[in-house]
């Protein structure tokens, strides 16, 4: 549908829906980030390239998703830029390992935050996508561009992380000298870097 | 249930969005519910004011 051929209640009715999927998409970035500042930059960024490519919107759709692979692909392009750079390494990197937690927050919630950063990138969206986000497995492979077999490994994968990490009390502290969150940072910024991973957006 | 299962049922393929928002779920690894507070509870955040902002400028940037 081009833009021409929509009419004020069609644009109507993608806004609304977008606006409707905010929330979603902040919790989304939020997760892939770890720092809300950064992660509303990159909905801000998302909610522009889809009111831009809202032709390309089958009504009908899931918005979640579609805007989820714009999400992704702007986050996995700005870290590559970021990487690109020089300045994610000794920067981002210790604002996302420095980054307060709330003050009266249980916690087991920050030690989950903390120990959902140090997994693989890929297994960290998975588990939003399927373990929080509510996505099938087939959803999320669409998200992601992979396989739907890939999805269960990942998510398989990164339970049996969490699993192992909360439950021995293996949760990297908030420091940057934490050897296994830095580790698990660089092992992410050198995957983005390579490209890995950036979908197509869904219909 | 697994939360991969549950997950399926409430969205769907080219469903409405939902929320998981729910608790009733039957015991999965112990950290899950955390998992889901951490999501859940930017769900339940107002909008900063720059989002409301950018979309009610949407319009003006068709």
């Amino acid at each position: 549908m081009s833009d021409e051929q929509r009419t004020a209640s069609e644009k109507a009715d993608f806004k609304r829906e977008l606006t409707g999927v905010v929330p979603h998409l902040r919790a989304f970035a939020r997760g892939l980030c770890g720092r809300p500042d950064m992660a509303d930059d990159l909905v801000q960024e998302t909610l522009l390239k889809a009111w831009a490519a809202q032709d390309r919107f089958e009504p009908g759709t899931s918005m979640r998703a579609w805007t989820f692979v714009i999400l992704r692909n702007a986050y996995l392009t700005d870290m590559r830029r970021n990487r690109f750079r020089g300045d994610y390494d000794e920067g981002v990197a210790e604002r996302i390992l420095t980054a307060p937690a709330g003050q009266e927050e249980p916690i087991h919630l920050s030690d989950m935050r903390r120990a959902l950063l140090t997994l693989p990138p890929e297994r960290r969206e998975a588990l939003l996508l399927v373990g929080a986000g509510g996505f099938s497995y087939e959803e999320a492979a669409t998200i992601c561009g992979c396989a739907v077999g890939t999805i269960k490994s990942r998510v398989g994968r990164a339970r049996a992380a969490l699993t192992a990490m909360l439950d021995e009390g293996d949760v990297p502290k908030r420091a940057i000298d934490d050897v296994n969150a830095h580790r698990a940072l660089l092992q992410e910024l050198d995957k983005v870097a390579s490209g890995d991973g950036v979908s197509e957006p869904t219909r | 249930m697994d939360l991969d299962k549950q997950g399926a049922r409430k969205e769907g393929r080219g469903g409405k969005d939902k929320t998981v928002k729910d608790s009733k779920r039957s015991p999965g690894p112990a950290w899950a519910p955390a998992l889901q507070q951490i999501y859940g509870s930017v769900l339940d955040e107002s909008l900063p004011k720059e989002i409301q902002d950018l979309l009610n400028k949407l319009d003006s940037k068709s």
